[in-house]
């Protein structure tokens, strides 16, 4: 749990990154995007500055119809650092169509690990995913009755009746405006199919009481923190070569490294995570031999 | 069959600690135990509350004999143990090597400290440790007719844990039984409630959906009052997922699909809104469901 986990590994504390993307680009400016765009390409290589005009255009973040509108691959321009020449970027103009999620799956597991290990490009990308999901979700939201019923309601929602519903729902009481409470409930239900969303999270209670009402209570509450710092097998995921058959610790990276390969790569975190629990499940908790 | 008996059903859910590092609540549910109406007449029996002490000395440890208050000051805190291969049980020593390594990991991972930064809150005017330590102590697994347990514990800082997954894993881990006595639902709705709790801080969805609403009005871009409609839906769908902060980590396990949750079980959703609506007509007095429907749910 938190506590035990501040105090593991005493003297270094790795940061993973957190980042918090805006996926609709109305709150962040274009010089600011410039700044970003150039602190990626200063990134890695030692080469020193570039004097780099940025053009007035704004570009879609749709990579799929870029070739037709005369716009730049999104991904491919943003990151020069790890699209080379802007060619190859993720929904690029190819013979065979690869998804945006195929080719972030690739790109995770590159084998030179740039794209994982690059600080911003895993949260942009994610950013990406769950902005196609909204607009998808949103687009079948709108075909329900209830949506078009509402329509005229939602429509003539005002900035005001929204900051009464704010001031309610900080101190927690029901929300009184009806035309409020409709766009809520559209918007909880649109979100349920977002993937990470806080309201796709909250759908699991209703799994979890539906487990209760197939399989009675539950027996066991179990809380697993696996040690991703010091794991060999997390280290071997990051892309250390130890020798898992003949594991010698003092040999392989050192407690400060393991840290770092860590918490430079969410793909090797994430991977051993997966790896560990699945393990765990298979031989511990249904197959032990006998 | 497994180290936790015959599992007829699990649900994990995945979470990132401050750090970004992630960890997993499971709940599971054991087959052939007796529902909420048996268990009562069940616990009455000793032989019942027999197996249930056995399960909990297998399962649930919180006390080494050879790992007294003198050993726990004596031995450093060793961070690193995870480092190395769980003891390779087709070799001769592995009770030996196996405990050695069992008092090591209880010594270094289940040895709970407190302090202001972790979980110690202010209450009532003293600090208070948010996760309950120190813990009782008991002087043998128990459990009592009521359904009321505990393991061995002689240090009240020592977090009950399954020695099997700790010592595989050399991992912190933390288990607990609900014997399913008369607050099952209580313990279910507490650790439904905690499994799935918002990530971070929760927001104020109102507030956040007034942030996106000048721009909505400032950038009009369709006639049709559904299509706007549908605009300002995404673009709150998007003011809320952006506010939401995730650990790298939590990021690439979707994008790479691993998702945020481990099931044993599919789940199909259940549209029961045409349900509640006829339910409403017949029984007018329930009419306000709708209104409930809102309330915010910390």
């Amino acid at each position: 749990m938190e506590s035990d986990l501040v105090q593991e590994g005493s003297d270094v504390v790795p940061i993973h990154a957190l980042g918090v993307t805006d996926t609709d680009l109305s709150k962040v400016s274009s010089s600011e995007l410039m700044n970003h765009a150039l602190a990626n390409l200063c990134d890695i290589s030692q080469e020193g500055g570039y004097a780099v005009r940025h053009g007035m255009r704004l570009i879609n973040d749709f990579g799929e119809n870029a070739i037709q509108t005369g716009a730049l691959n999104p991904l491919a321009a943003a990151f020069p650092v790890l699209f080379p020449y802007g060619v190859g970027g993720i929904e690029s103009e190819r013979d065979t169509k690869v998804s945006l999620r195929d080719h972030a799956r690739w790109a995770m597991q590159y084998y030179d690990r740039r794209f994982a290990t690059h600080h911003s490009f895993p949260f942009i990308v994610f950013a990406l995913m769950q902005k196609r999901e909204a607009m998808r979700s949103a687009r079948l939201q709108m075909r329900r009755k209830d949506f078009e019923r509402e329509a005229l309601a939602i429509s003539s929602i005002t900035l005001k009746d929204l900051k009464q519903a704010e001031v309610e729902e900080g101190r927690k009481k029901a929300i009184s405006n009806p035309r409020v409470r409709a766009l809520r409930k559209h918007v909880v239900a649109a979100n349920g199919k977002v993937v990470g969303s806080d309201n796709a999270r909250t759908q699991y209670r209703g799994m979890i009481w539906g487990t209760c009402l197939f399989l009675g209570g539950p027996t066991i509450w179990i809380t697993i923190n696996p040690a991703d710092i010091h794991d060999p097998i997390a280290q071997v995921f990051a892309g250390e070569s130890i020798d898992m058959d003949k594991f010698n610790k003092l040999l392989g990276p050192d407690s400060h490294l393991r840290a770092q390969n860590i918490a430079s790569n969410p793909y090797a975190a994430a991977h051993f995570f997966d790896f560990i629990i699945h393990v765990m499940l298979e031989t511990l908790i249904f197959k032990v031999p006998a | 069959m497994g180290i936790l008996g015959r599992v007829s059903g699990y649900f994990g859910v995945v979470e990132a600690q401050g750090r970004g590092t992630l960890h997993l609540h499971m709940l599971m549910w054991l087959a052939g135990t007796p529902n909420a109406d048996e268990v009562e007449t069940a616990l009455r029996s000793v032989t019942f509350r027999d197996k249930i002490r056995r399960y909990i000395q297998l399962n649930i440890r919180a006390h080494l004999d050879d790992l007294t208050e003198h050993d726990i000051k004596k031995m450093p805190r060793d961070s690193q143990l995870a480092y190395q291969r769980p003891p390779d049980p087709r070799l001769h020593g592995w009770n030996e090597r196996q405990h050695e390594l069992e008092r090591q990991l209880v010594r270094s991972q289940q040895l709970h400290t407190c302090t202001p930064a972790t979980c110690l809150r202010i209450q009532k005017g003293r600090y208070t440790c948010k996760r309950g330590a120190p813990w009782a102590l008991n002087n043998d697994d128990y459990v009592d007719e009521r359904g009321n347990w505990g393991s061995r514990r002689t240090n009240g800082y020592i977090n009950g844990y399954c020695p099997l997954v700790l010592t595989n894993l050399r991992c912190n881990n933390d288990i607990k039984i609900n014997t399913n006595g008369a607050d099952t639902k209580d313990v279910a709705f507490y650790v439904t409630a905690y499994a799935t709790k918002k990530q971070k801080k929760s927001h104020n969805m109102s507030a956040l959906m007034a942030s996106a609403f000048p721009y909505h009005i400032a950038n009009p871009r369709y006639e049709d009052i559904r299509e706007r409609n549908r605009l300002l839906l995404y673009r709150c769908l998007n003011t809320i997922n952006r506010e939401a902060e995730l650990s790298g980590p939590q990021v690439v396990s979707y994008i790479m699909g691993y998702g945020d949750t481990y099931t044993s079980h599919h789940y199909a959703p259940l549209y029961t809104n045409v349900l509640f609506a006829s339910l409403k007509r017949m029984f007018p007095t329930l009419a306000d469901v709708d209104g409930a429907r809102f309330v915010v749910y910390q």
